[in-house]
């Protein structure tokens, strides 16, 4: 109903406009000093300026035409002429002079360019709140599927990580550290003042940061002008609730006034994947395998079943188990992006358009990965009068995604190089289908590959990976999006249009954004040899969901007039609404008949679900700025914002922002400075910003009347449950923050610096699902506020135009630093329980998940790993029995042997010395004494873990901290180079001081399950005196866990580093020249990106990021990879 | 003039501007409401209008017991610590492992009180909202109210009455949590309290009781009524007088259970080949497995949980005795222990092993018959038996029931536990071994052993007088019938739990563990007789199980970790109560 009373009344709106006239004619000659004037536009303008009638002068200059009112004035204008108005009254026949234009030819001069802040348009120089704008043209010839990618490294204190390599993907940005612990920590994306979120209501923030919708995806990097980053909460509090993670602005292109102009641009990008780790191949593989299963028992039949590893040639399958494949190799491609853009843009005084359209068509540098996009934006700017403007904006974007069913280079790390992609004949030639393993043999042993067609129940783990190509080729995953963003807006100046006047701006708008995805999948059963009543026997999935979402504004922008010009004050009042609805569905079908790839055929139902979810919210924004002498400058901002998930108490909440700016270098004794010091201002803001949770209908107890039947028969009575407590006291999550800053330029603002401090103070944090006392009849409240937390730090951002100009050469430089210090100030205990892991015996290569009050997110924390033993504890009582050593001087030789580096399994003291039993042995040092079971005693070539405590025994009381994901230092540099027509730019990127958990290598080094390793492994130890980092192979079988990769520092590595992002060589055609070929515009641009990585971390890539309270863990995701670019731009 | 003009065209722009303030209001008017309810559930304001919403509210009380997560801890409690079940050796349950092994950590998922608490809760809204939708709804009227009210104090009892059993002490509420700033931290109050509440509710319950009578489907067994509002106090008073060696609270269990036999005979239909009525309306022993546990809802049954495999599916059991995770399992996580195997040490009668007894091949399946062998076949099979010698008839296969939709009632309370209820409670009112008690005890014993015995052998293989003359045996065979009749019904560790407590002195039910621990005072030591009752089930270790279980916190759960970290009121059972001395590093 909503939407037609608003439709309604902008009908009314438009209706009333219209004025009642009556019409006449009227006619007459232009001349001017140089006689008549022909083509000289003669209108007849209302009290709003709006033209009601039109004509042009013939050769002879005259003109008649019929006018609408009297009280009009009539305007003519003429290029080259001074425009001159006069009313109309009762005259008939007008005998117009225009007086030549003086002005017409000289330099317009642009002096205080104005930028938005906080919904007005102020002069940059009195913006009084943080934030850096960042522009396109930049980046311009560089490939970019979303704007994040553009943004690394270019805001000080915007942290962006990618999310992997694969297509579409995304970016986790984050802004000043981290003020949430829960839900989505990403900034906000408002596009063109509208608020652009992820409609994906199910992606669950705090646990993944893959494989979500980017959101960005759906905006047209070519149709971007320029990125504003909101940093402190004076500029962001206008956002409210929204903006608690700071807020990306960007603005799109609009029309220009001037000749239609059509600008084509063409890329291609090829990028391929970085070198990964060295795997080992075939033979070493098995090799190594048969070490690790002989390790634990010893015995010599210990491989004689697993025919895979055997080379047995008698063996049905052996030519499939004999290879060196490079399974890694095989997925991965040289990946092609062909990009096309298009745009049109122009329009008169009245109208001014811009038409985009985008194709981009993708594929990934692993295979099957492919990615189409096709945008379009339509923008439409149209002057009724010089008081009412009516504006569009129109974009559409499909974003078709086909994925890889699961992650296939994970697999190819981890499958048997011995193994044939392609099943293959007895000569050894690959045949046309795919290798998939037999069926899985019995722990018993009775059914092994010798005895039928059996897999061996040792090479389950491989078998359960499948065949990576056969995946790649035969499953998929295909998500699709559509979304529709249209605005409609309009602008009417209901007092003075001038400079000297009253000004009162009344804006409304509406939009709209209209979101559809549905990502179906398949899984045929000829990826793995089950039986047709196994689960994953053809499963087809599908997920659809949608969203509608309208919001509508209007305001009230008051410009007053004053006589004393160093006053100004603007002043804005805003309403906002925004409704939103979304429904979705899963279904998964298993059991499919073979050949059909849809859930829709009615075969065995394994799971169906659907949402649906309404939200309202809506908010007021009051938002003031005022300047005495452009020298001393105040802005202020208040925003309420209402928010149905909250009870009648705390529905409400007011962010306000306070800002101030002093602009030193206007006053008069900075004067002698003014020669190379252009600029230097100090600022300081406050403000307030906030958060609501995620999920709707907090504030109500709500009965589910559907629970069920209670009872036997036909009177079975109906069952309702109440489903949790009622939140009456949930508050809304805040941030307070305060930041202090300067700026100053050098050098006619050639050179610009600022300097930022901020300290936020983040408290009631929300949490989801907090446990509580179950007497309750409840384990969990759905939110509850639980602590606090504080995020201090500085950022300096330096740009440098020209700074260097010899003759055509000029250098231009940037480089910007940020640092965040994020700490938990209080948390409530319940939280932390819940939160933190325990230590578990029985969990390997787990990291203690642990947030702390006094430290920061994390923080990671294991055993420090201190190597591998040397020698193994029967070493020691060898060589007693050989000697016969009494028991002093046992001790004194082992003594003796640790004092000279040489390590046994065995405790040792403080002193360095070994522990000594009461019957005169070294203690062995055993694992987790305590709990029974997982109690394990170490033996030569384990790892070493160090026993912090000296108690003898590796437990939870071992585990120290090794260090925080977050980075220290983080930013990025650029320098552009330029030469006449050419131009050199170079973008960097860095962060430092950051610890990776690099779970990739983990699981590439264990050498205790029958996935492949890296060729590193090669180096384990294998007998006493071995020295060597690596420990030994050792199989462990299901139940019981292996003990050489516990979470340790091992494998915590330092994440720090430079990447050199972009390299871009470009050259601009001389317009004149290319003026001969119809052109306007001609550029040519080549770069290279992602051309080099400093950094010592082992893996691929460390830039990983951190997901809620979790720590970074590398887990083998599609790196980053590498690529370059070559665009043509060309502007008819 | 200029003046006016500018007047009328300000005036004029004042005009123009309205249409777009209408605009702006309308826009506005249109979504002010920032209130969204949801389209699939009902919230509270318009729920508890209607008579119907209160009897949802009521069954749903009932529905939240149905949850596996309640009775998977009922079964575990009562059951598997006991000597009747043993985890099977795969799969292995982590948690069962531990209870096993008398080894039961903090995080143990059986130590999760959560679930009863849930249900208590539930009969707490009722309890509290309901009375008023007598002023909204006038069909609901105050009758109705009583007997709903009754119900859920009747239910509420009976979940604390599990609570005291398995925890000792435990927090005690009677407050209905609907809004999170409610206060929720409450301490452990002593067994002591909480079982005088449950007993002043109970006989609250009792005076506006739904009727026996009152229906005569699967009502009459699935709601509380007045008889089983009388067996839950008769067990509360027998397990009081058990533990303060009360002869009041012994005949008041006496009494309880007399009223609830005379209403059971009073209701009782005379079947058409019924020719001379029965002393107790019991069925026969080869028909007493069909209509208990087959047919379910039996006449002899008092109040048991529906379950009809349509909307819901009793998994506890299904998973706990019969197939573990799928239909495809060919086990559950516990079989029964070698006590039911050809040894019969349960059946022994008169000093003589006898076959005789339908329950010896009922209850289990293939006796003997290899390691896995002794699976549960009460609540599990859907074989009709057939009559005969069961001897000859042997045990029931495994017959092929699906995994869902496991429609099988849980039996709380039915007549023979109420009629061995009272023979053991006057067991423990004789003066001495000369009492007319003991034999009329002994009859009753006598009664519920013969109806299961192969009517041909009856004279050579019923119970002998003989035997059981003195007031220890009597005791004791009131406990084995229990076993041999109740067996895997929810009951056995509480009946060793009670035979414990007859012996030993200076246990203190008004204070808590945790207020002994701290006075220092010395636990008291169970008896080594019921320690050697329950290890009977272990083939080796058992001696060790019996010296973990020394003292009496370790007869109850601890309390779970999470429950712990999250009230920082509740004290930990001192058995399990961990020491945190060393220093960690992070």
């Amino acid at each position: 109903m909503s939407n037609k009373r608003i439709i309604l009344s902008v009908v009314l709106a438009l209706m009333s406009i219209g004025i009642y006239a009556q019409s006449r004619r009227i006619s007459g000659t232009v001349i001017d000093p140089q006689g008549p004037v022909m083509m000289a536009n003669v209108t007849e303008r209302d009290a709003n300026d709006r033209i009601v009638s039109a004509s042009q002068t013939d050769i002879n200059g005259n003109f008649s035409m019929e006018i609408k009112s009297p009280n009009n004035k009539l305007v003519i204008t003429y290029v080259g002429d001074k425009t001159k108005t006069l009313t109309i009254g009762s005259k008939e026949t007008f005998e117009i002079k225009l007086d030549a234009d003086d002005h017409t030819l000289t330099e317009v001069v642009v002096k205080g360019a104005r930028t938005s802040s906080g919904g007005l348009f102020i002069p940059k120089r009195e913006v009084s709140v943080t934030q850096q704008t960042f522009n396109m043209d930049a980046v311009e010839g560089m490939s970019f599927t979303t704007a994040d990618e553009a943004l690394q490294g270019e805001i000080a204190g915007l942290d962006i990580v990618s999310n992997s390599g694969n297509l579409g993907s995304g970016t986790t940005m984050r802004l000043r550290g981290v003020t949430t612990i829960n839900g989505n920590a990403n900034p906000l994306i408002v596009v063109d003042d509208k608020i652009f979120d992820n409609p994906d209501q199910t992606f669950d923030f705090a646990n993944a940061n893959e494989e979500q919708y980017a959101s960005l995806l759906s905006v047209n990097v070519e149709d971007i002008a320029s990125i504003t980053v909101l940093k402190d909460a004076a500029a962001t509090a206008i956002w409210g609730a929204n903006g608690a993670n700071g807020v990306i602005q960007i603005t799109t292109k609009r029309g220009v006034r001037g000749k239609t102009r059509i600008n084509f641009s063409y890329k291609f990008t090829g990028t391929w994947q970085p070198k990964g780790y060295k795997l080992l191949n075939g033979d070493d593989y098995t090799m190594m395998l048969k070490e690790e299963f002989y390790n634990p028992s010893q015995e010599a039949t210990s491989t004689t079943n697993i025919a895979e590893l055997n080379y047995d040639a008698s063996w049905a399958e052996y030519e499939n188990w004999n290879n060196n494949t490079d399974w890694v190799k095989a997925v991965q491609q040289f990946g092609e992006m062909h990009s096309y853009n298009m745009n049109l843009t122009g329009g008169g005084q009245r109208a001014q358009f811009r038409i985009s359209a985008g194709y981009d068509q993708q594929t990934g540098s692993i295979i099957k990965q492919k990615l189409d996009r096709f945008s379009t934006r339509l923008v439409l700017d149209y002057n009724v009068s010089d008081r009412i403007k009516f504006s569009t904006n129109f974009a559409l974007t499909y974003t078709g995604n086909d994925m890889n069913y699961s992650g296939l280079l994970g697999i190819a790390q981890q499958i048997a190089p011995n193994m044939s992609i392609y099943r293959q004949n007895a000569d050894g030639t690959d045949t046309n289908e795919y290798y998939i393993m037999n069926p899985s043999g019995n722990a018993s042993g009775s059914n092994n590959p010798y005895t039928g067609n059996f897999s061996s129940y040792e090479m389950r783990d491989v078998r359960g990976m499948g065949n990576p190509i056969a995946i790649a080729n035969l499953a998929w995953k295909k998500d699709q999006t559509y979304r529709i963003t249209p605005d409609f807006a309009v602008k009417y100046e209901l007092l003075g249009t001038g400079a000297d006047q009253h000004r009162l701006t009344f804006n409304g708008r509406i939009d709209f954004d209209i979101y559809a995805r549905s990502v179906p999948t398949y899984y045929p059963a000829a990826l793995a040899t089950d039986i047709w009543t196994s689960n994953s026997y053809n499963v087809s999935t599908n997920t659809e969901s949608n969203r509608f979402k309208m919001g509508g504004l209007v305001e009230l922008i008051y410009t007053p007039y004053f006589r004393n010009k160093d006053i100004s004050v603007m002043m804005l009042a805003r309403y906002e609404m925004a409704t939103a609805k979304s429904n979705g569905q899963d279904i998964t079908m298993n059991r499919l008949p073979d050949g059909i790839i849809s859930p829709t055929v009615p075969a065995d139902l394994q799971e169906m679900s659907s949402y649906n979810s309404r939200s309202n919210s809506q908010d007021w924004i009051y938002t003031a700025h005022a300047a005495y002498k452009g020298r001393y400058i105040a802005g202020f901002s208040l925003r309420a914002d209402g928010n149905s998930k909250f009870g009648p108490k705390n529905r409400w909440a007011y962010f306000p922002g306070v800002s101030f700016r002093y602009n030193i270098i206007d006053e008069s004794f900075m004067k002698s400075l003014h020669s190379w010091l252009s600029m230097a201002a100090l600022r300081a803001s406050w403000g307030i910003v906030g958060k609501a949770p995620d999920a709707d209908y907090l504030f109500y107890s709500t009965y589910n009347t559907s629970a069920g039947y209670y009872g036997n028969g036909n009177t079975s009575l109906p069952v309702a449950k109440i489903d949790g407590l009622k939140l009456d006291d949930l508050r809304w999550e805040k941030t307070t923050s305060v930041n202090l800053g300067f700026n100053f330029g050098f050098l006619n603002d050639k050179i610009e610096v600022d300097f930022d401090w901020y300290h936020k103070y983040t408290k009631d944090l929300l949490q989801r699902s907090v446990s509580i006392p179950s007497t309750t009849g409840y384990s969990s409240v759905a939110y509850a506020n639980v602590g606090s937390m504080t995020n201090d730090g500085w950022e300096m951002n330096i740009n440098a135009r020209d700074f260097i100009k010899i003759g055509k050469f000029a250098i231009s430089a940037g480089v910007n630093f940020a640092q965040n210090y994020n700490e938990i100030k209080e948390m409530d205990q319940r939280v932390l329980d819940a939160v933190n892991s325990k230590w578990s015996a029985t969990s390997r290569g787990a990291y203690l998940n642990r947030v702390q009050v006094g430290n920061a997110l994390g923080s990671i924390y294991g055993f420090r790993s201190k190597g591998v033993y040397q020698y193994s504890y029967e070493y020691l009582q060898n060589y007693q029995k050989e000697n016969s050593l009494s028991p002093l001087a046992y001790e004194g030789w082992v003594n003796e042997q640790l004092a000279a580096g040489r390590t046994f399994p065995i405790a040792v003291g403080a002193d360095g010395k070994a522990i000594m039993t009461s019957n005169g042995e070294p203690q062995h040092l055993v694992y987790n004494y305590d709990a029974g079971s997982s109690t394990y005693v170490f033996q030569g070539g384990d790892a070493i873990y160090e026993d912090i405590n000296h108690d003898g025994q590796i437990n939870a009381l071992d585990i120290v901290y090794l260090g925080n994901s977050l980075p220290k230092l983080q930013g990025g540099f650029n320098f552009t180079f330029r030469y006449g027509r050419w131009s050199l730019k170079t973008r960097f990127a860095y962060r430092f001081g950051n610890k990776v958990v690099n779970a990739a290598r983990m699981s590439l080094q264990q050498m205790s399950s029958t996935g492949n390793q890296t060729a590193a492994v090669n180096y384990r130890w294998r007998k006493d005196g071995d020295v060597t980092p690596m420990p030994r192979a050792i199989y462990v079988d299901g139940s019981t866990a292996a003990y050489n990769y516990q979470g340790s520092s091992r494998y915590v590595e330092d994440g720090s580093f430079v990447r050199f992002n972009n390299l871009q060589l470009a050259y601009n055609f001389d317009k004149k020249k290319i003026k001969k070929w119809g052109l306007n515009n001609l550029q040519l641009y080549l770069s290279v990106n992602n051309l080099w990585l400093w950094t010592k971390y082992s893996g691929t890539d460390p830039e990983i990021s951190t997901g809620g309270w979790g720590v970074a863990i590398d887990d083998s995701r599609t790196p980053r990879s590498k690529s370059f670019t070559a665009s043509i731009n060309i502007e008819f | 003039m200029n003046k006016i003009k500018k007047m009328t065209s300000g005036v004029l722009k004042v005009i123009g501007a309205v249409p777009m303030c209408l605009f702006a209001t309308l826009l506005m008017n249109s979504c002010v409401d920032t209130v969204l309810l949801p389209d699939d559930k009902t919230v509270d304001e318009d729920f508890w209008k209607t008579k119907s919403d209160v009897s949802s509210m009521v069954t749903g009380a009932y529905y939240s017991m149905l949850s596996s997560s309640v009775l998977d801890k009922l079964m575990v409690w009562s059951d598997f610590r006991s000597d009747e079940l043993v985890p099977v050796s795969s799969p292995t349950k982590v948690a069962l492992t531990e209870i096993y092994a008398v080894n039961i950590q903090t995080t143990n998922q059986y130590a999760d009180w959560g679930p009863l608490y849930s249900v208590i809760n539930n009969c707490n809204i009722v309890l509290d909202r309901a009375k008023n939708v007598m002023n909204i709804d006038p069909s609901y009227t105050e009758g109705d109210y009583l007997t709903d009210r009754s119900q859920m104090l009747a239910l509420r009892a009976l979940c604390y009455f599990y609570l005291v059993r398995n925890f000792r002490d435990v927090p005690y509420s009677s407050h209905a949590y609907m809004n999170s700033s409610e206060k929720m931290n409450i301490p452990q109050s002593s067994p002591d309290s909480v079982l005088t509440l449950c007993i002043n509710d109970l006989q609250e319950a009792e005076k506006t009781a739904l009727d026996p009578t009152a229906f005569v489907d699967w009502r009459s067994k699935g709601l509380i009524n007045r008889d089983a509002i009388q067996a839950i106090l008769a067990d509360i008073y027998l397990w009081r007088a058990s533990i303060n060696h009360s002869t009041e609270d012994y005949a008041q269990c006496v009494s309880y259970c007399d009223k609830i036999i005379e209403s059971k005979k009073a209701n009782h239909i005379q079947k058409p080949n019924e020719t001379i009525l029965k002393d107790y309306p019991l069925s026969d022993g080869q028909d007493m497995f069909n209509d208990l546990y087959i047919t379910q809802n039996a006449e002899e049954s008092i109040f048991e949980l529906q379950f009809n495999g349509v909307n819901n599916s009793n998994a506890a059991v299904c998973q706990n005795l019969y197939k573990y995770s799928s239909n495809s399992s060919t086990t559950g996580y516990m079989k029964a222990s070698t006590l039911f195997g050809s040894n019969a040490v349960i059946y022994v009668n008169n000093n003589a092993g006898k076959y005789s007894d339908y329950r010896f091949w009922q209850n289990c399946f293939k006796v003997d018959a290899g390691a896995e062998s002794y699976d549960v076949r009460k609540m599990t099979t859907s074989t009709q038996s057939s009559s005969g010698d069961p001897n000859t008839r042997k045990a029931y296969i495994r017959d092929e029931r699906a995994y869902d939709r496991f429609a099988q009632n849980y039996i709380f309370y039915r007549l023979s536990d109420i009629m061995l209820m009272k023979a053991e409670a006057m067991t423990q009112m004789a003066i001495d071994d000369k009492d007319v008690q003991l034999r009329q005890a002994f009859n009753i014993v006598k009664y519920i052993n013969s109806r299961s015995i192969y009517q041909p052998n009856l004279s050579s293989d019923s119970l002998k007088w003989s035997y059981y003359n003195t007031k220890v045996s009597m005791e004791n065979l009131v406990l084995n019938e229990r076993l041999r009749e109740l067996s895997f019904e929810g009951k056995r560790w509480y009946d060793l739990m009670r035979f414990n407590y007859r012996r030993v002195t200076g246990v203190d039910y008004t204070t808590t563990l945790a207020t002994q621990a701290e006075e220092g005072r010395e636990f008291v030591r169970n008896n080594a007789d019921m320690l050697n009752l329950v290890v009977r089930k272990y083939t080796s270790g058992g001696q060790a199980a019996a010296s973990k279980m020394r003292t009496e916190p370790y007869l109850y759960m601890p309390v779970l970790q999470r429950e712990m970290d999250v009230n920082p009121v509740l004290k930990q059972n001192p058995a399990y109560s961990s020491n945190e001395d060393y220093t960690k590093n992070y």
